[in-house]
Formats: C-alpha cells, sequence, structure tokens
C-alpha cells in the first residue's frame, strides 16, 4: 500500500550537499521534488544512494541535474528497490539558494 | 522522467537566417544576437551555418540564454571552419546538441572570426516534445585567438604525435563531440579523443582515416558526433591525430554535454 514516508522542504545553500531523507528500513521508495522555485542560472542535483548490505555505506545508484526554470515542475525517481535502505541528497551548485519540497514515499 | 514518447516531436521552428557579422576586432566577441525573444521549452538545439562570405574563416561561437546583459553560456565553444571554395562556395554545416533549452528563456548567439566585419548567415532550431540528455554544453580546447582550437601536431608520417591535452570535464559527461579546424597538405587524417590521466589515457573516439584534407588543403568532418557518453567530472581529455603528411597541424574543440 502507498503510503508517505516523509516528506519536508529544504533550503538550498550552494554547493552544500542536504540529506533530504535517509531510510534505513527495507522496501521500495520513489521521491518527489517540486522545483517550481528554480529560475534561470539554477543548477542543482539529486542524488539517489542505497544500502547493498545491512549496515553498510550509502554508494550512488542515480545522479540527476536540474538547471534553470523547469516546465515539469514535480520531478519524480523510478521505483528504488532497497532493501537495506536508501538515502535521497539534493546539491545546489549554482544560482539563489531556493526552497525545495519534497516527499519520499514507500510503494 | 516519466513522460511517455512524444510523437509529435519535431524540429520545425527554426529562424530564419540571421547576419551574425564579426566584429571589428580579430578575435572579439560580437555582441550577443537574439534568435529566439522567449524560447518555448526545448529538449535540443541545432545550429545551421550558411553563407559566410567569399574567405574562409575560423569561427568560435557560444549559443546563450537569459535576458540582454545577462546571458548564460548553454552550449560553448562551437568551432567552425568555413571552408571557401571557388564560385561561390562555401562549406555549410549543421550540428546539433541534444540539450535542454529552457521556456520562456530568451535564446542569443556570438561569434568570434578570424576576419574583421565578415558576415555570417546562420539559423538555430529546436527540437520540441522530446528528452534532452543534458541542460548544457561544456568546451575543452577553445581559446580566445584564431583559430580557436587548441593545435595537436600528427607525428611521422601515418603516425599519431603526441596526446594534446585540451581540458578537464566539469561535470559529469552525457555526450561529446568534437570540431576541428585548419589546413595543411593533403593527406587522409585519423584522430582520437582519449581520457584519462597521464598515462592512463583511454580512446574514446576515433575517426579512422574519415578526415582528408582534401585537394584544397581543408580537413574533413568538421563536426563529428555527438556520441553518447558517461564521463566522471574531474576527467582529463586529450586528442592526437595522424596524417599521411608529416607534422600537419590542426587546431581541435571537444564539447561535452552536461
Amino acid at each position: 500500500m502507498l503510503t508517505v514516508h516523509s516528506t519536508g522542504t529544504q533550503t538550498a545553500v550552494i554547493s552544500t550537499e542536504h540529506t533530504l531523507a535517509t531510510v534505513a528500513t527495507s522496501g521500495v521508495f520513489v521521491i518527489q521534488l517540486d522545483l517550481s522555485n528554480m529560475v534561470l542560472g539554477d543548477y542543482a542535483e539529486v542524488v539517489i544512494k542505497v544500502r547493498q548490505t545491512s549496515g553498510g555505506a550509502y554508494k550512488q545508484q542515480s545522479y540527476s541535474l536540474y538547471a534553470h526554470a523547469q516546465a515539469d515542475v514535480i520531478q519524480q525517481s523510478v521505483p528504488i528497490v532497497a532493501p537495506y535502505g536508501v538515502e535521497f541528497t539534493l546539491k545546489q551548485t549554482a544560482g539563489t539558494g531556493r526552497d525545495f519540497p519534497w516527499l519520499v514515499a514507500t510503494l | 522522467m516519466i513522460g511517455l514518447v512524444q510523437p509529435q516531436s519535431r524540429n520545425n521552428d527554426s529562424t530564419g537566417n540571421v547576419n551574425v557579422v564579426s566584429s571589428g576586432t580579430v578575435g572579439e566577441w560580437t555582441a550577443w544576437t537574439e534568435v529566439f525573444a522567449s524560447s518555448t521549452e526545448g529538449a535540443g538545439l541545432t545550429l545551421r551555418t550558411s553563407w559566410f562570405g567569399t574567405s574562409s574563416s575560423y569561427n568560435l561561437f557560444q549559443i546563450g540564454v537569459g535576458g540582454a546583459g545577462s546571458e548564460l553560456v548553454l552550449v560553448d565553444g562551437i568551432l567552425q571552419h568555413y571552408q571557401f571554395y571557388s564560385s561561390g562556395r562555401g562549406t555549410q554545416q549543421s550540428v546539433s546538441w541534444n540539450v535542454r533549452v529552457p521556456g520562456g528563456a530568451r535564446v542569443s548567439i556570438r561569434r568570434r572570426c578570424s576576419r574583421t566585419s565578415e558576415q555570417g548567415y546562420l539559423s538555430v532550431s529546436r527540437t520540441r516534445n522530446s528528452q534532452p540528455l543534458g541542460v548544457g554544453v561544456e568546451a575543452y580546447g577553445a581559446t580566445a585567438t584564431s583559430p580557436f582550437g587548441t593545435a595537436v601536431v600528427s607525428g611521422a608520417a601515418n603516425n599519431y604525435g603526441s596526446l594534446v591535452e585540451v581540458g578537464t570535464t566539469g561535470a559529469r559527461i552525457r555526450q561529446i563531440s568534437v570540431s576541428v579546424a585548419g589546413t595543411g597538405t593533403s593527406g587522409w587524417l585519423s584522430w582520437e579523443v582519449h581520457v584519462g590521466p597521464i598515462g592512463g589515457e583511454v580512446l574514446l573516439v576515433r575517426a579512422y582515416e574519415s578526415g582528408t584534407f582534401m585537394g584544397n588543403g581543408y580537413p574533413t568532418p568538421l563536426f563529428f558526433g555527438p556520441f553518447d557518453v558517461d564521463i566522471p567530472s574531474g576527467t582529463r581529455v586529450t586528442v592526437r591525430q595522424s596524417c599521411q603528411v608529416a607534422a600537419q597541424t590542426l587546431s581541435f574543440v571537444v564539447q561535452g554535454t552536461y
């Protein structure tokens, strides 16, 4: 059953990697990000990291780069299969630090 | 990332030809020339260069987005060798990048040229309703002086010269392409792009005997790619070339879509 695992709004500090959510439990997760506040000159990286062993390190599973004002303002990941946990991070690398509402759902 | 394949994808919103006349000073940027006042969302850009006058010239372009006076470079390091032939014929090119053009943004272009006040007719179009691979294009090896690329010298006849470093990736690169400019003694050319640290370079792209100086000293093809790649940020990029005739110099610019 679909449930909301966690939600929030991240105010980005330029060049700082912010951890949006760390999920240490087993599951299949999706992150949704609201990029409505981005304007021309803003660049933001979204990285998903998963653990392949219990208590292991979170390692990069995917990387996405967004720039400028967005047409599809809600961006969503594919379902992330995470038996041992998953972490979602955001780093704005240029522009003015924006607010990024986000939501992690469990499938 | 969700989207479905869009059957209406198209590439039909080209500007008419815009004449971007080169600066009165060799190698100086022109002002930004607007090609779209307010772009619709785009998933790719194509630049077509047409009539550049009755003399060969080296040209470097940037395509930018943003209001007048606050342009941001969207596509950097577009090296173009305009080759003029007799009877009023010159090389026309069409080059594309799979890069997102943000909706609502003014799109403009500027030019460096090896000749002063030279005409340069060009047009720009956007791919619509597809999925862009990147959000910008960076350049390795572009220079401010003619011929606007990094010089690479071939070795002995039919032998590669040394690898020449042209730059380092500043982002994770999804596509790569290569531009070449220059003249030389007629003969078959080969050239390669490598990535990796000194002593650990690996071949990425090769144009094997596909570029010949032809009969008039001009190389071809002038633009090669783009090719899908996945190169980490911070990766060293190098180029080498070989020619039937020893010690021929060409200029290269490599572009990376991030």
